[in-house]
């Protein structure tokens, strides 16, 4: 696996060199890439704490963008939005996981009031409110900021550098760059902290967890709140080339659930990797294979989907875990 | 048994006859129309267009007590720009509201959707909120449609006939939208350039309306050595084109299709990406632009700021598709008023299809709204605008008879 | 009064009385053998006494202090600590991240390179230094066992639940974990309270033994005393409850 990406690497790296057209669309690609790559990861996360696919991470990625923009419309700079949008971000995942047990516990009260025992799919009662919510936040973002495309600012110069004959843009690059530069944080956090040691073992083994004193709910807590922050990170590096709209991230989040599954959905680096990929291979296939046309790009990006899940089931970087029951 | 029925029968089919004075939606003192918009999802930035519509009618009924002593209610309703809730949408509209008339329903395929079921009930579908030129060819089925947006395909042609004339050596790349918008854009531009557009066009690159980049088809596009760009797609794509564009380092001479040319797009580019990445980009023209600060005493502009003060002021001015929905509702209100004493679903038709006026106030100087039984393009008369200080400058003489 | 006591306590399952009015006593410094055929409740008694299920009714009591009011999480910080019948060891975590999750439950104010080492010690102490950088998931039962025993080792418990901890040994092992436990006694001065059908292990190593069947009580004594007991012999057909091992 190790070897075929290295290989894949060399491969991207000769090819740049060798044609201009090449590595404008490698780091083009890589830049979207990156997004799938942040968002995928954000899914892997919640994935892997709650076994739950959070379908409205899109929709609160989105939310959290237009907080920023508002927050500058305040008059606040824009590293102060960023970080105030990125706290806000981890109290509204850490607040939708809450509003989500919430829900859940009151059907089960409510059942048991009626008198029927253990209504039980809590997992798919979750995933009922994240598909309520990414309507709902939807809704929200054009009441609220009207659906009016606005426009936002962005971290980086919009003007391009120079490498030989090949125009970088630096905002692609940027993206690039923060997109790596949160995976490797977030690495080190779960690598090398305590918290991040128990928010794994909290999603693994819960039951266990709790019993060497992991506060298993507030390290779920902790995770969706991650998670809405990797969201808002995306949202905030997209933003500046598909502009603010209440729907700007219904696609990318398409790509990004493909990334995650690519990846495999309980491996964060498969994650970023499958988003990587994903983010190449579309641009280079567009690009070289006359074929693959704009509609067939997502129907390509399945079909890879389909092949890697067929040859490796569990994904690029997924391993069996067997479960008892 | 039988019998009882069939007395029953006559005593309604009578009854029926004896009310069809009045055609649907008309009583003494209201006149009542429809419409569907996509007030949410993807297209809902088009949202805007039905309140500013109502805002007209509003004004017109407190200014003027309507038309005929009687006053207009519009009724708007949501189908997400898709067809599949337009259909019930459209029931609802006319089965249990009693419309009189569909007007300015927005979108292709949502207008698609209901065309027969409307003209099979003899309801008018009017001044619809799409520039396809099928509504406009294909009267003779579908007496009971008619569009309003100037055609896709006229606006491609002038493109061409401009280049022709300006920059005849020009290498054009294109980038189009995936679906029958911006095929018929395209092909427009193909007959204006015919016979040598296989030359002229160096690259089309296609792209998705949901397509979350288009930097791989900008850096395909610069690649092929287009000098000029033309980008005929919907405002999403298109903001992202021109802010990709800058990005890469990339600076041909734009041509955008009027549909995503809105100052309020224009202006949030060029605060996004730079005033070079928008400077000199050339649509056409058919409505005033209120942004621009040399018609800020034109009469219209004043009037049309003046009615959204009074009965839309959320709303934003910049919008482009605001001042468009009151020429429309402008329209309406016109034909309404040449339909009769008590006006018919037939006489509406009928006035809408002798339309002939230059006094629209929200349209440019030089456009005029002239139809016939035979000639379903109510707007024909478009002109080149120029963006440039924050602002379009319309430039040249009106093109003529684009379809 | 013992450092762990459950008093009548009773639990029930829709239709099934997993714990029927049982009462045990583990004095402190003492190994406990919890014994009983399949499904006898002795995996819910440790489940009711790490809090996982709340007892319908009766006490239980860890030194002195009620523990029916302590969240699960807080359990270890008591000083209790356990092992799974089904091992639930966190399977993509190396080995000594497993004992580190453990290390940490006890490890306020320490710092992070002192709880490392004491994780590495505990390895050392179950014999699987040399495995510490392994991942969990494809290693053997038996070690997976002895990686669960150390994280719960690695939170300086005073109290020790084994479910089942000889599962998956083989007959030396089985030997050696006798031992291993013992020392755990003598020289960490823990109390053990342990399920095991290995009865040569348990009537080897065991202070007190405690008998369960159907969730209830059958018997209580020494070890040997156990084994004479006809109630006891009975519960396990005679078959399976041979005399000790020497
Ligand atoms: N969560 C549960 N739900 C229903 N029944 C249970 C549950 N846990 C245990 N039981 C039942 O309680 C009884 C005792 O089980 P257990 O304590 O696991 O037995 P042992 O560990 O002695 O083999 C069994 O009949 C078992 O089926
Ligand atoms: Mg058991």
């Amino acid at each position: 696996m190790v070897l075929l990406l290295a290989a894949a690497c060399v491969a991207l790296v000769i090819g740049s060199l060798v044609s201009d057209q090449f590595a404008e669309q490698t780091v083009a690609g890589l830049a979207t890439g990156g997004i799938f790559g942040s968002l995928a990861l954000a899914l892997v996360l919640i994935y892997r704490a709650t076994e739950v696919i959070n379908f409205a991470q899109g929709q609160m990625a989105m939310f959290t963008t237009y907080i920023a923009w508002q927050l500058m419309q305040w008059g606040i700079g824009y590293w102060g939005a960023f970080v105030l949008t990125l706290g806000i971000a981890f109290a509204g995942g850490v607040a939708l996981l809450a509003f989500a047990l919430g829900a859940v516990f009151v059907r089960d009260w409510t059942f048991e009031r009626m008198g029927i025992k253990q209504a039980g799919g809590g997992v798919i009662a979750v995933v009922i409110v994240t598909i309520g919510m990414l309507i709902l936040l939807e809704g929200a973002a054009a009441w609220i900021w009207s659906p009016e495309i606005k426009s936002f600012p962005s971290a980086f110069p919009t003007r391009p550098i120079r490498v030989g004959g090949v125009a970088f843009s630096i905002q692609d690059l940027g993206t690039i760059g923060v997109a790596l530069g949160s995976v490797v944080v977030l690495w080190v956090f779960f690598q090398f902290t305590k918290v991040g040691l128990a928010m794994r073992a909290a999603a693994l083994r819960p039951f266990a967890a709790r019993l060497v004193g992991v506060r298993v709910n507030a390290m779920l807590a902790l995770g969706w709140g991650l998670a809405a922050v990797l969201g808002a990170i995306a949202g905030l590096m997209i933003a500046p080339t598909i502009f603010l709209q209440p729907t700007m991230m219904d696609t990318i989040l398409i790509y990004a659930f493909a990334a995650a599954v690519l990846g495999g959905i309980e491996s964060p680096a498969g994650a970023v990797v499958g988003g990587l990929a994903l983010g190449v291979v579309l641009n280079l296939l567009g690009t070289y294979v006359h074929f693959v046309t704009s509609e067939l790009r997502l129907p390509v990006a399945l079909g890879m989907l389909l092949i890697v899940l067929l040859i490796k089931p569990t994904g690029l970087f997924g391993h069996r875990v067997v479960r008892k029951v | 048994m039988l019998a009882a029925a069939l007395v029953a029968l006559a005593a309604t089919v009578t009854g029926a006859t004896a009310r069809t004075a009045a055609d649907p939606g008309i009583t003494n003192d209201s006149i009542l129309i429809g419409g569907t918009f996509p007030l949410s999802g993807s297209a809902s930035l088009y949202g805007a267009i039905p309140v500013a519509e109502k805002a007209y009618f509003d004004y017109v009924n407190d200014t003027r007590g309507g038309v005929n002593g009687r006053k207009i209610n519009f009724k708007y309703v949501d189908d997400g720009y898709d067809a599949s809730q337009t259909v019930p949408a459209i029931r609802q509209l006319v089965e249990q509201d009693k419309v009189f008339a569909i007007v300015n329903a927005l979108g292709t395929a949502p207008g698609l959707a209901v065309r027969d079921y409307l003209n099979e009930r003899k309801v008018p579908q009017v001044l619809l909120a799409t520039g396809d030129s099928f509504w406009g060819f294909q009267y003779k089925k579908y007496p009971w449609t008619i569009g309003y947006n100037p055609s896709y395909p006229g606006e491609g042609t002038i493109f061409a006939k401009h280049i022709l004339s300006k920059t005849p050596q020009a290498k054009v790349g294109v980038l189009m939208q995936n679906d029958p918008f911006g095929q018929q854009l395209l092909a427009g531009l193909r007959r204006g350039f015919a016979p040598n557009s296989k030359s002229r066009i160096v690259d089309v690159e296609p792209v998705d309306v949901t397509a979350p980049d288009v930097s791989q088809q900008l850096l395909k596009l610069k690649a092929s050595g287009a000098d000029t760009l033309i980008i005929f797609t919907t405002p999403s794509p298109s903001i992202k084109a021109f802010v990709t564009a800058a990005k890469i380092n990339w600076h041909p001479q734009i041509y955008v299709s009027y549909v995503s040319a809105s100052p309020l797009f224009m202006g949030a580019i060029a605060k996004a990406a730079g005033a070079a990445a928008v400077d000199g980009t050339i649509t056409t023209s058919y409505v005033k632009d209120a942004t621009n600060p040399g018609e800020q005493n034109d009469p219209g502009v004043k009037l049309f700021e003046q009615i959204m003060a009074k009965y839309y002021p959320k709303g934003n001015i910049a919008d482009a598709n605001l001042i468009y929905a009151m020429s429309v509702a402008w329209t309406a209100v016109n034909a309404l008023q040449r339909a009769g004493k008590t006006p018919t679903r037939q006489g509406f038709m009928n006035a809408l299809t002798s339309t002939n006026t230059a006094a629209n106030p929200f349209l440019l100087k030089g456009v005029r709204l002239q139809t016939s039984k035979t000639d379903h393009f109510f707007i024909e008369d478009l002109t080149l605008t120029k963006w440039a200080n924050g602002h379009w400058n319309a430039f040249g003489s009106f093109y003529h008879h684009a379809r | 009064m013992g450092l762990l006591s459950m008093r009548e306590v009773r639990l029930r399952f829709g239709g099934i009385v997993a714990l029927d009015n049982v009462s045990l006593e583990v004095d402190e410094g003492r190994i406990v053998g919890l014994i009983g055929p399949n499904g006898a409740g002795k995996t819910t008694a440790f489940n009711v006494i790490t809090r996982l299920y709340r007892p319908d009714e009766g006490e239980v009591e860890f030194d002195g202090k009620s523990l029916l009011r302590t969240p699960p999480y807080r359990i270890v910080k008591h000083g209790i600590a356990r092992t799974f019948q089904n091992v639930e060891v966190f399977p993509t975590m190396t080995v000594l991240e497993n004992v580190l999750v453990g290390a940490h439950a006890s490890s306020r104010f320490e710092p992070e390179h002192r709880v490392r080492t004491r994780a590495e010690e505990t390895l050392e102490l179950v014999g699987l230094r040399a495995l510490a950088e392994r991942p969990a998931v494809g290693l053997p039962f038996g070690t997976l066992k002895r990686v669960e025993l150390a994280r719960a080792l690695a939170s300086q418990p005073r109290l020790l639940l084994l479910d089942e901890p000889a599962g998956g040994l083989n007959h030396e092992e089985v030997e050696e974990l006798g031992g291993f436990i013992r020392r755990l006694r003598d020289e960490l001065k823990l109390t053990v309270l342990l399920v095991e059908h290995h009865m040569s292990l348990v009537m080897k190593v065991s202070d007190w033994v405690h008998v369960l069947n159907f969730g209830r009580t059958i018997a209580s004594g020494t070890p040997a005393e156990v084994q004479r007991d006809p109630t006891v012999i009975e519960a396990y057909l005679g078959g399976e409850i041979d005399a000790p091992a020497a």
